[in-house]
């Protein structure tokens, strides 16, 4: 196992100095004079325009700009906001657990209502709760995060008040109002993971409780539970996993947006402030982030296929 | 949503198929089945609506303007009006009204979507049959940059690409292409790459034909239609990409109007006005949910595979087969520990139910080896799985008849008691031993699982069992093994642990259902005779389902002969070697070589069994005998004692029996 995720990190290698070198090279598309657009344009005075040309290194040729912000990178130095002057590391430092919260709420969410839909679904294929839940998934893979967001700000903020509409408590702070103010949002993200869970264990379910394996456990005297639950439920999750992890990854795209609706003080709001004031080094230290959290989703992504397959752990 | 192409691909590092998938074997790719995959889709109501739907947007993109009857930047009516009829949907914070802005914003959305997907085709398609077709260090060149660019989800590309270009439609519309192409290059390059090894292919480049032509004919043809089907999910995808960034500011900006920036300035209002959100989102998920529906409705169009739900048969309990009648009661006759009596089974088919096992009736006594015998397709699988109900319903269903076992009826038990009796009383062990194990678990795990369904014993007395088990079915080391998995084992030792498996609750019956068809014929012969010493240590009665006589000949004492989903002929094994009186089972005893002699000649049966919806309504082998008249034809034949405790079902059997005489004489 552990040479499994060693072999895999190793592959990783080339994806991530690639997704950084795009990262990176996001300032080569930057219009006109790079170092003038990012002082803020014509406007700026030559003064700022020559600190941030110094402040980004766009004086030195363009890989060895590269390398040193790849150098800085590494050891957790991602340069100042031009905005506000503070270290990035220590903006994202604030702002990531406030969005892994609410992301990872989301994916809870989507794991027990996909995982739940599926499963039902999955064991009576072409039954009317089957075509229903097929149905909805439709809608829940159709439906903008952004656009469940608002639906859900109106029924349940504005018409019925059981939830804030926006803002967020840290959990520190107060655990009820935490988990308060991270529901909404984190529904609204967690139907699309939902729906296409549900939809690829409900197609997998299906095929494997065709499967000769899942006639000998019911032969054996298995309970429904044991053969579904056990048997049938372990191989169908092997394709559901793949989606899973692509599902985060769009995921975290959406709770950009979906943060910025619920003014929750995230990365989203974060890169969001840095894509309007063309601060780049924020927007490439969020970029960065994701590239980070893309390289962890994949080794999980592994990881859980070696538990759930056992014969890619010898291959 | 999600880049919809990934419900199209095919999860790396794993071996399962989910039926959800697209795969290119299954596609049309012809003009012919793309005609009727085009009268298929206009079939479908669900996707025509959809396709209906993104009609009515197509026209409100070119004629928007037209049917909008106000200048959808005009700000000259009262703020917030209301519905009216001057004002359809009301108007906007600025006096904008609603319906004009929404219908003129229709080309916004669409626009940007068509424009995207045009885009990345252009340059998606080419790099893809560049990596598929050529390989090698261009592929791996190719797939690292997809990967790095699909490293960061869709929406954090579009909009980090979208902001240092700077605000604007045309900037948003080339970060939605760019968030696009990866997926699209993997599927073309997915497609290439498997139509590439087929013969066919291989066959132009043997001939010389050159790349272009090969490219042009052979391989765009093939990637064309996932292509097609995933270029509309991913126009849904664009769509919402577009209205995300226009969201967030970056696409088409104000006044003009798009449903994007429409919601973003209703959105500050929502708690006032939330109809003004409404309006707009519901446009929004309208357009992503019916280029979905069309993808969807387009790839079942053009799967080759037809799907239409098999009819007749209800819903049964998942994991056992339903009873459509109960038949009285009775006592079991005596002396038999199992009594099949008159047992029918049916399936659904899309014509309706068909029935596939008529009328069987067996009994097995304690101890006894009861051999069940013919051809593919003549029942006796369906047969045995039916005794133990685990034929799934549907599409199965048991019609009528008694399974009579140990002074009850099994079919009209509950699932809780049918479950006591499976694996316990009456274990099973099944044709096919490379599927028949589960590959997630170990072999140990699924030892002291069927143990400990049965008997309250702690997994370390579980495993001892299991251990003894598996040394009696001749397994090496078998205390190491309970950690391996099925795939370290060969198929001869899977069909050992199967066996061990059925016998670790000592059961009164085992049904053998082919037990060595699936493996090598020197091992076939180890697992019989396994089989057979393990039934007289166990004192255990045993159905043997085969399709081999000479099987039967060595460890059976009596005979079931099936054909065609009826018992033909039934006797001891001694008396159907010697007198075989159906003209069926005298084909088969022909048609061994060991049993044929070296001086007679080894025939054959003509024809085949043919399929349950063409069984004569007469004799069923009717078809196929040599001896057939037009009694045999008449009606259904019944199955008549003959000879010493012999069954047979023919019409002419005391004849054909007298006329054997002479001629043997």
């Amino acid at each position: 196992m552990a040479h499994l995720i060693l072999r895999r990190l190793v592959a990783l290698v080339p994806t991530m100095l690639l997704a950084t070198f795009a990262v990176f090279g996001l300032i080569t598309l930057v219009p006109g004079d790079a170092a003038q657009t990012l002082a803020g344009g014509d406007n700026a005075t030559p003064e700022r325009v020559a600190e941030v040309r110094k402040e980004m290194g766009l004086d030195k040729p363009f890989l060895v700009q590269y390398w040193n912000w790849l150098k800085g990178a590494s050891h957790g130095d991602l340069g100042k906001s031009l905005a506000s002057g503070n270290k990035i590391t220590t903006e994202l430092r604030q702002a990531l657990p406030v969005s892994a919260s609410i992301v990872l709420a989301a994916v809870i969410l989507g794991l027990l209502f996909g995982v739940s839909a599926g499963v039902l679904a999955g064991m009576r294929p072409g039954s009317r709760l089957d075509r229903s839940l097929v149905g909805a998934t439709t809608l829940g893979i159709a439906i903008p995060s952004f656009v469940a967001a608002m639906v859900l700000i109106l029924l349940f903020a504005v018409q019925r008040r059981w939830f804030p509409a926006i803002g967020f408590t840290k959990f520190s702070d107060s655990p009820l109002q935490w988990l308060k103010s991270v529901t909404l949002p984190a529904i609204a993200l967690s139907l699309g993971v939902a729906a296409s869970i549900a939809r690829q264990i409900r197609a997998a379910l299906a095929d494997v409780l065709g499967s000769a394996y899942i006639r000998t456990a019911w032969a054996k005297g298995g309970s429904t539970g044991r053969v579904v639950g056990k048997h049938a439920l372990k191989n169908a999750a092997i394709p559901a996993v793949t989606v899973f992890a692509l599902q985060v990854g769009s995921l975290l795209g959406g709770a950009l947006i979906v943060e910025n609706i619920f003014a929750i003080p995230g990365l989203g709001t974060y890169v969001l402030r840095g894509v309007l004031a063309l601060d780049l080094p924020v927007i490439q230290g969020v970029a960065l982030m994701f590239v980070l959290i893309n390289v962890v989703l994949s080794l999980l992504v592994d990881i859980s296929y070696g538990y759930l397959n056992p014969k890619v752990r010898v291959s | 949503m999600t880049d919809p192409i990934v419900a199209l691909e095919p999860p790396e590092l794993s071996s399962a198929v989910t039926t959800d998938e697209l795969r290119s074997d299954e596609l049309a790719n012809t003009p012919t089945s793309w005609r009727r995959a085009v009268k298929r889709f206009v079939g479908m109501p669900v996707p025509m609506a959809a396709f209906l739907y993104i009609v009515l947007l197509l026209i409100l993109t070119f004629f928007g303007h037209l049917i909008a009857n106000h200048d959808p930047i005009d700000q000259t009516a009262h703020r917030f009006a209301g519905l009216s009829g001057n004002h359809w949907l009301g108007t906007d914070d600025l006096g904008r009204d609603t319906f004009s802005r929404l219908v003129v914003g229709t080309q916004v959305s669409i626009r940007s979507g068509f424009q995207a997907i045009l885009q990345v085709l252009i340059i998606a398609m080419p790099i893809g049959l560049l990596a598929g077709y050529v390989g090698g260090k261009i592929d791996l060149v190719i797939l690292r940059v997809m990967d790095a660019i699909n490293s960061f989800p869709g929406l954090v590309s579009a909009l980090a690409i979208a902001s240092v270009l700077g605000p604007g439609l045309n900037n948003t519309i080339i970060a939605i292409t760019f968030a696009l192409i990866p997926g699209l290059v993997r599927l073309v390059r997915a497609q290439t790459l498997a139509l590439r090894e087929e013969t066919y292919v291989e066959a132009s480049r043997a001939i010389g034909t050159p790349i272009p032509t090969i490219l042009r004919k052979r391989i765009v043809p093939g990637v064309l239609s996932p292509v097609i089907v995933a270029t509309s999910l991913q126009l849904g995808y664009a769509i919402l990409l577009e209205a995300s960034l226009t969201f967030l500011g970056m696409g088409a900006q104000p006044p003009n109007p798009s449903w994007g920036n429409m919601l973003q300035r209703a959105f500050v209002f929502i708690f006032t006005e939330p109809l003004q959100v409404f309006i707009p989102a519901v446009a929004i998920a309208l357009a992503i949910l019916s280029f979905n529906l069309f993808g969807d409705g387009l790839r079942d169009a053009l799967s080759q595979i037809e799907v239409k739900p098999p009819k007749g048969v209800k819903r049964g309990r998942l994991g056992l087969t339903s009873v459509k009648d109960a038949t009285p009661e009775t006592t079991q006759p005596a002396g038999t520990i199992l009594a099949v009596q008159g047992l029918t089974v049916e399936f659904a088919t899309p014509a309706g139910p068909l029935t596939v096992v008529t009328d069987v009736t067996f009994d097995v006594k304690p101890g006894e080896i009861v051999g069940l015998v013919g051809e593919s397709g003549c029942g006796k699988s369906v047969t045995s799985s039916a005794i133990m109900r685990l034929i799934a319903s549907p599409p199965g269903r048991i019609t009528s008849g008694r399974v009579l076992f140990d002074g009850r009826d099994l079919l009209p038990l509950p699932f809780a008691e049918m479950r006591k009796i499976r694996g316990n009383d009456i274990a099973m062990v099944f044709q096919d031993p490379m599927s028949s194990l589960n590959p997630a678990f170990t072999i140990g795990n699924q030892l002291v699982e069927a143990i400990q369904l049965h008997r309250e014993v702690s997994k370390a007395d579980a495993e001892t069992r299991a251990t003894e088990l598996l040394d009696l079915v001749g397994i090496p080391d078998a205390r190491s093994r309970l950690k391996e998995y099925p795939h370290h084992l060969s198929g001869g030792m899977r069909q050992r642990v199967l066996i061990a498996m059925a016998l670790v609750n000592d059961p009164k019956l085992v049904i053998a259902d082919e037990p060595t068809t699936a493996l090598d014929v020197t091992v076939q012969a180890q697992i019989l005779e396994l089989l057979k010493k393990l039934q007289r240590e166990f004192h255990m009665a045993m159905i043997l389902v085969t399709h081999d006589l000479g099987v039967v000949a060595d460890i059976c004492d009596r005979v079931a002969v099936m054909y065609a989903g009826e018992i033909v002929e039934q006797a001891s094994v001694h008396e159907l070697f010697a007198n075989p009186r159906h003209p069926y089972t005298k084909a088969l005893l022909g048609a061994i070589p060991q049993l044929a002699g070296s001086e007679d000649r080894l025939t054959t049966i003509p024809g085949v069994v043919p399929v349950p919806s063409l069984w004569p309504k007469g004799c069923r082998f009717s078809t196929r005998c040599e001896f057939v008249t037009d009694q045999c034809t008449a009606g259904p034949v019944p199955l008549e004692a003959a000879g010493a405790g012999q069954l047979v079902r023919c019409v002419r059997h005391d004849e054909l029996a007298a006329q054997g005489a002479k001629v043997e004489a």
